[in-house]
């Protein structure tokens, strides 16, 4: 019946294996949701520093530090989910998520530097 | 509810099965028709609605292409010019696109995924009326000549009072926004059902790609469709109650208007393309004969493109005036989304590279969406340009550029689909004779319509005008353009002779005519109304299926649930990410209810359209009324433990666990409402900071003490709610933590009217009191709906319906109690920062 080898039996004993194996996942929106954090952090210190007329200096380090904060962000979440999955992982869904979620981080990652990078070099509030 | 046991071990044949499960699951015959709340029947119902809205929607697009054939033409006036483009867009993107989708998602996700139906029947029924009902009085108002006239994207201030008086608009902001309630609804239906009711063993890692498309969709429509209903009816109250949300002269901005709707509206382009992208994946590995290269890589593309969709709403304001710098960030945005659109795009061509494609009509409009959506993408990455853009902007090259990739994206991919999907539909196959010349009509005619306009665009003819002087070169561009509208539309037309033609004459097929590998082939076809005899475990990814060897075997009931219990509706639900089985799910049987509910939704809302408020209030109780007595129809009346569901497994009903279906859709619900609440705190944060005439005359004032006990009070409410669900676990009388509850919920909306009795500067002065208003509104709101849940928890008390096992509902509460309470002290806490932030003012530059 099964969809290629022989059925398994399932009992609720080996469920509760299966559930502890699980990954979050929520996780998979971790990398983007920094990026989504990054770019509103971004948009509202620019209007907020060209509003009440921040110097041009003080905007642009501003907004460096907010680009930093946010890429460090992504490097902690690598460092803590690179431990939190071990290799070999523990099943195939686990090695799944794995890497899923460092590919998103990657993506974000670079999605932060690419979108938000060069245009601390442009004039700042005109 | 019958209440007997059946242990379930009652076995037979699979034509035995068949009836009995058939005889549970149909629906009834003639009248009882309107009361279906089948996944297979209400998904058709979306779909055909949706194909004769295209009609209408085609027809309109024909007729300004009449009008726009020559120069100076008189075929219509201005006005109904105006009405008629409005309409043609409104059409294809709410009433035709977006419900498209929704129509394929209930069909096939159930069947893709393994298992009976949608978690939530009824809803899935009420958000099909809804969308019949929305699309209907939008219609109506066209016939009427009263349709609205500002747009598709309806900016104020020219959709304000002031520019269009009558009711036009209205219509828009109404019917819209009824027909985007039918949306939401689908939204978290989808979302639950992908998470929680795949087949057994069906983890994340085993699913159909189709299912992490749709995933990914719906989740996006959860955080996407909020800003727009909240700008709707922000605009709305603005032109009923002269709240001056819009309007510069008193604190508005017209520019909150573009931002809201493009929050939705961007995303919206993608909510449209990635159902069609899933579509694809699906049916491009099967005519290639090999399965789709790049699963994981497609998964993390889709993620972000879903992220960064939502980011670059701004390129579409490109020349409102925001700085150099911001501009930066959202071209950059807009550039790089075309990264995780081309990994799909690749791994597509890879997966045809590695097989050995056959060539069939799938195919052909796979190949056409392969043209046409390049030629969108590339014009799209033109216009994330701001020089471009600004060269650009408002003239008929934009107009070119989401055609084709609306028309890329939709168009051709629902055509493959359907021809691919056909014997599933109606259990025969396709004969081809005017399938291929109707593709080439398509084909040529659509590109022949919307390629000439990138020249017209380019050479400076501006969209959404009526009629055009004999300028050179636009004359004959817009002749032939409107040629070409007319081959397409010939086009359609022979598709839809040939659909007919092959619904009745096609050779019948008994399953799997592609030799597919998905589980919606591992069924009788057409489907019967219950999908799968049993319920398969999954050990492979869902499209690397031997559906020939698994089909039979699940029909003679050898998977989960093979048997009948109680004339019950079952399926199973399975842990989010592993897929193992969690509880044994018990579905709703037909019901008129989601009919009735959707009337008196519909008749509120139509009563608003006329200004009759009060009547309209009394048909949104009576909604809510309906929502309740819904509630009261669901759940058992007694605690039954483990119960068998086959293959040596038992689990407890989901009355019996701790977090079923119901739980998460009001954590999704939750979501979405939390976006409209945080839209709404941008409007407040955004009109402080950017609109004209602030700061206020009059300076803000709130009562602090009438503030602070209403916050304290929603507290209370947010306690109680959990001593009551306290109460029923430890079985005792939960009676005395309700009406604490309650009382605190009336004391709160109490004390919150009088704050927005005495909001300054008044909300019909200037936008400062207006905006003050609607956060304070939208806590009364909450409170008036936790009145609901507590009225709904007394109700199911009273039947019988809770015990120490079964209280989800007042976890529920609890969740809402608590959601309020959060909210409630943040929009409180803004109202009475309120007057810190105007001092702020002061400071600027």
């Amino acid at each position: 019946m099964k969809a290629k080898s022989q059925p398994e039996t399932l009992t609720n004993s080996t469920m509760k294996v299966h559930k502890g194996q699980a990954c979050h996942l929520w996780l998979l929106a971790v990398g983007f949701s920094v990026w989504a954090c990054a770019l509103a952090a971004a948009y509202v210190l620019h209007s907020v520093g060209c509003t009440f007329g921040w110097s041009t200096d003080t905007l642009r380090w501003s907004l460096a530090l907010a680009i930093l904060i946010h890429l460090a962000l992504i490097g902690a979440l690598w460092r803590t989910f690179a431990r939190r999955f071990p290799t070999p992982p523990l099943s195939q869904t686990d090695s799944f998520m794995r890497w899923v979620i460092m590919g998103t981080l990657i993506a974000a990652f670079i999605t932060i530097v690419f979108t938000l990078g060069p245009a601390l070099f442009l004039t700042t509030c005109t | 509810m019958n209440t007997t046991i059946d242990d379930g071990t009652h076995g037979g044949s699979a034509l035995k099965l068949h009836r009995q499960l058939a005889e549970i699951w149909a629906t009834g015959p003639g009248l009882q028709r309107l009361a279906a709340i089948n996944h297979s029947v209400i998904g058709v119902r979306f779909m055909v609605t949706a194909f004769v809205f295209f009609a209408i929607g085609g027809v309109l697009g024909m007729l300004t292409r009449v009008q726009l054939a020559t120069p100076n033409a008189t075929f219509m006036d201005a006005e109904t010019y105006n009405q008629v483009f409005t309409m043609h867009g409104s059409i294809m993107l709410f009433l035709f696109a977006i419900p498209m989708l929704e129509g394929i998602a209930v069909y096939l996700t159930p069947k893709m995924l393994g298992t009976r139906d949608f978690a939530f029947p009824r809803l899935t029924a009420y958000g099909y009326w809804c969308y019949l009902f929305g699309g209907t009085i939008l219609t109506t108002a066209l016939v009427a000549g009263v349709a609205p006239d500002s747009g598709w994207f309806m900016y104020t201030p020219l959709s304000s009072n002031v520019y269009t008086p009558g009711i036009n608009a209205d219509v828009w902001l109404l019917g819209v926004t009824f027909v985007e309630i039918s949306a939401l609804t689908l939204a978290v239906e989808i979302i639950v059902s992908i998470l929680t009711m795949r087949a057994p063993g069906m983890s994340l890692d085993r699913m159909p790609i189709f299912g992490w498309y749709m995933l990914v969709t719906a989740l996006m429509m959860v955080v996407a469709f909020p800003p727009l209903i909240l700008g709707s009816i922000l605009l709305e109250t603005e032109r009923a109650f002269g709240l001056p949300f819009f309007d510069p002269s008193r604190g508005g901005d017209p520019l909150l208007w573009q931002h809201l709707f493009w929050l939705f509206g961007h995303p919206d382009v993608y909510i449209i393309f990635l159902p069609m992208a899933g579509l694809l994946s699906t049916m491009i590995p099967v005519f290639a004969g090999t399965p789709l290269i790049g699963y994981r890589a497609i998964i993390v593309a889709i993620i972000g493109l879903a992220f960064i969709s939502f980011g670059i709403w701004v390129h579409h304001m490109f020349t409102v005036g925001i700085p150099h710098l911001a501009l930066a960030f959202f071209s950059a945005g807009s550039a790089i989304v075309a990264v995780p659109t081309s990994v799909q795009l690749f791994a597509w061509l890879a997966t045809l590279a590695h097989g050995r494609p056959i060539w069939n009509v799938p195919m052909l409009y796979i190949f056409g969406f392969f043209s046409t959506f390049a030629i969108g993408g590339l014009t799209g990455v033109m216009l994330a340009m701001v020089p471009f853009d600004w060269q650009a902007h408002d003239t008929y090259f934009v107009v070119a550029h989401f055609h084709y990739v609306i028309g890329g994206s939709v168009a051709f991919p629902i055509l493959a689909a359907l021809y691919y999907w056909l014997p599933l539909l109606t259990g025969r196959t396709a004969v081809y004779r005017l399938a291929i010349p109707a593709f080439w009509l398509i084909f040529v005619g659509f590109n022949m319509t919307f390629f000439l306009m990138h020249l017209a665009g380019l050479l400076g003819m501006p969209r959404r005008i009526y009629t055009y002087p004999a300028v050179e070169n636009w004359t004959w561009l817009n002749l032939l353009s409107s040629l070409g509208g007319f081959i397409m539309t010939i086009g359609f037309a022979l598709v839809v002779i040939d659909l007919i033609a092959q619904v009745r004459y096609g050779r019948r097929v008994r399953r799997d005519p592609w030799k597919a590998a998905t589980l919606e082939w591992a069924m009788p076809i057409p489907p019967s109304p219950y999908a799968f005899a049993s319920l398969p475990h999954i050990e492979v990814r869902a499209d690397r299926i031997a559906v020939g060897d698994l089909a039979p075997s699940l029909a003679r009931g050898e998977g989960y649930l093979g048997f009948v219990r109680n004339g019950w509706q079952e399926t199973l639900g399975v842990h989010m990410t592993s897929g193992m089985p969690e509880q044994l799910i018990v579905l709703p049987r037909s019901t008129y209810l989601p009919l009735w509910t959707a009337l008196a939704t519909a008749t509120a809302v139509l009563c608003m359209l006329f200004k009759l408020y009060l009547l309209s209030l009394g048909m949104v109780l009576v909604t809510a009324a309906l929502f309740v007595l819904a509630g009261q129809s669901a759940g058992q009346t007694r605690d039954y433990g483990l119960l068998p569901v086959g293959r040596g497994l038992s689990l407890p009903p989901h009355t019996e666990t701790t977090n079923p279906p119901a739980w998460w859709a009001l954590a999704f619900t939750l979501v979405a409402d939390g976006t409209l609440f945080t839209s709404l705190i941008f409007g407040l944060l955004y009109l402080w900071i950017s609109a004209p005439n602030w700061p206020p005359v009059g300076r803000p004032d709130t009562s602090l003490a009438i503030a602070l006990a209403s916050v304290v009070v929603l507290v209370v409410a947010a306690i109680s709610a959990r001593g009551a669900l306290r109460a029923v676990v430890g079985s005792r009388a939960p009676g005395a933590w309700i009406a604490l509850s309650a009382a605190a919920l009336v004391a709160a909306i109490a004390g919150l009217v009088v704050l927005i009795g005495n909001v300054i500067p008044r909300p019909t002065e200037h936008a400062l009191g207006a905006t003050a208003a609607a956060v304070l509104g939208f806590v009364v709101l909450h409170a008036a709906i936790g009145l609901l849940f507590l009225l709904s928890n007394i109700l199911r008390l009273t039947f019988g319906l809770v015990s120490a096992r079964r209280h989800i509902d007042f976890r529920l509460t609890r969740l809402w109690s608590d959601y309020t309470a959060i909210t409630g002290a943040l929009a409180i806490g803004l109202v009475l920062a309120l007057p810190a932030l105007v001092d702020l003012l002061g400071m600027r530059s």
